[in-house]
């Protein structure tokens, strides 16, 4: 191993070093991160992983809208497919999994609507 | 899908942060994605090509987490029981998410392995900043939260080093006596005394004498927790224990 000693405690290694990891404490917060992360969430550098997110957040726009003014619009000529459509807006809008499964646990007021969401397409 | 006083701070602001000290994370700074720890001859080794595998840089569509480690600069922070150094680096992780999945937060660390799954091991000196995404998160992250990151990027070990040392000089017990005394007065019980006194025995080849002897035996009984919150309460007393020698 090669060693320089920039100052007395610091060391640049050109190889592996031994360590006692009976010492100190284990954490396994990282782990659990890299044990359930599928391949297209993982990126190979900062730079490639920056540009995603960057991407998406320069394709979104942020609004506040009433939740009672949310609608589904289910079709019987396309029953594959249920259209979500917010005020203000003619296109209906593709939710993220993510997003789609948080209007679904969204509390309705006098509403059954995120029951009937989850019965209609429960792998939309 | 957020409330309406939600304070967004957007995943690529946290990334930009972090490149602002990391770069590109692929070594062409000091920080990186971790090297492997290699069991069979208990090396950590910096230099492993970063592969879909190996990497440590996440994001999907509603968070992104980031782990990073200047692994090419071990600290030296004393001896171990057989006269080799006892080598750390430091590291830190970061989270966020911009649609409410999770809070913002950044942890920061020394640590002495990371293994094939990417556990950490031998962390010392864990500090923790989270963020809710309240109305004066945003501010909150430009003031604290980037500012600590990067202080802790530029910062210069010594102080953990003195404290370790301190701690390693800092004899607190002599006797076996000593040792149940100043293990029960902080509140462990009798079961608890024997275990650490025991676990320093083990790994050490001696029982507590100094402090750090005494912080390595209740971070070892705190590996032995299956629960989580006995292990971080364990952990904290550890940690407090050192906090107080530096």
């Amino acid at each position: 191993m090669t060693m320089m000693t920039p100052n007395p405690s610091e060391q640049v290694v050109s190889s592996g070093f031994r360590v006692d990891v009976s010492r100190g404490a284990r954490v396994g917060r990282v782990s659990s991160e890299w044990f359930s992360r599928p391949d297209d969430e993982r990126f190979l550098s900062l730079t490639t992983l920056h540009d995603a997110v960057r991407s998406r957040a320069d394709r979104a726009t942020a609004r506040t809208v009433e939740s009672r003014a949310v609608r589904v619009e289910a079709s019987r000529d396309n029953a594959e497919r249920l259209a979500l459509i917010v005020p203000g807006r003619d296109e209906p809008v593709s939710p993220t999994h993510w997003s789609f499964g948080q209007l679904c646990g969204h509390p309705w007021p006098g509403s059954t609507c995120n029951m009937a969401c989850c019965r209609i397409a429960p792998n939309w | 899908m957020t409330g309406p006083d939600y304070g967004r701070i957007w995943d690529h602001e946290l990334v930009a942060a972090v490149q602002g000290i990391a770069g590109n994370g692929t070594g062409d700074t000091r920080w990186k994605t971790p090297g492997v720890l290699d069991w069979a001859t208990m090396t950590h080794n910096p230099f492993v090509d970063v592969t879909a595998e190996t990497t440590t840089l996440y994001a999907s569509d509603r968070d992104v987490f980031l782990f990073l480690v200047d692994d090419t600069h071990p600290i030296e922070a004393g001896r171990l029981a057989d006269g080799s150094p006892d080598l750390y680096f430091r590291g830190f992780y970061a989270w966020n998410s911009e649609v409410g999945s999770k809070t913002l937060g950044i942890a920061s660390f020394y640590l002495r392995a990371v293994c094939q799954n990417r556990n950490l091991w031998g962390v010392e000196g864990f500090e923790e900043i989270a963020i809710r995404h309240s109305k004066y998160a945003a501010s909150r992250f430009a003031h604290e939260a980037a500012p600590a990151l990067t202080n802790f990027a530029n910062s210069s070990p010594a102080p953990f080093v003195v404290g370790i040392k301190a701690a390693r000089e800092r004899i607190v017990a002599g006797t076996h006596e000593d040792r149940e005394t100043f293990l029960r007065k902080r509140g462990f019980s009798r079961p608890e005394t024997a275990k650490i006194i025991e676990a320093v025995l083990n790994e050490e080849g001696h029982p507590p004498e100094s402090l750090f002897d005494f912080v390595q035996g209740i971070t070892a009984l705190a590996r032995s927790k299956a629960h989580q919150d006995t292990r971080l309460e364990l952990e904290g007393k550890a940690k407090r224990l050192l906090e107080r020698t530096a």
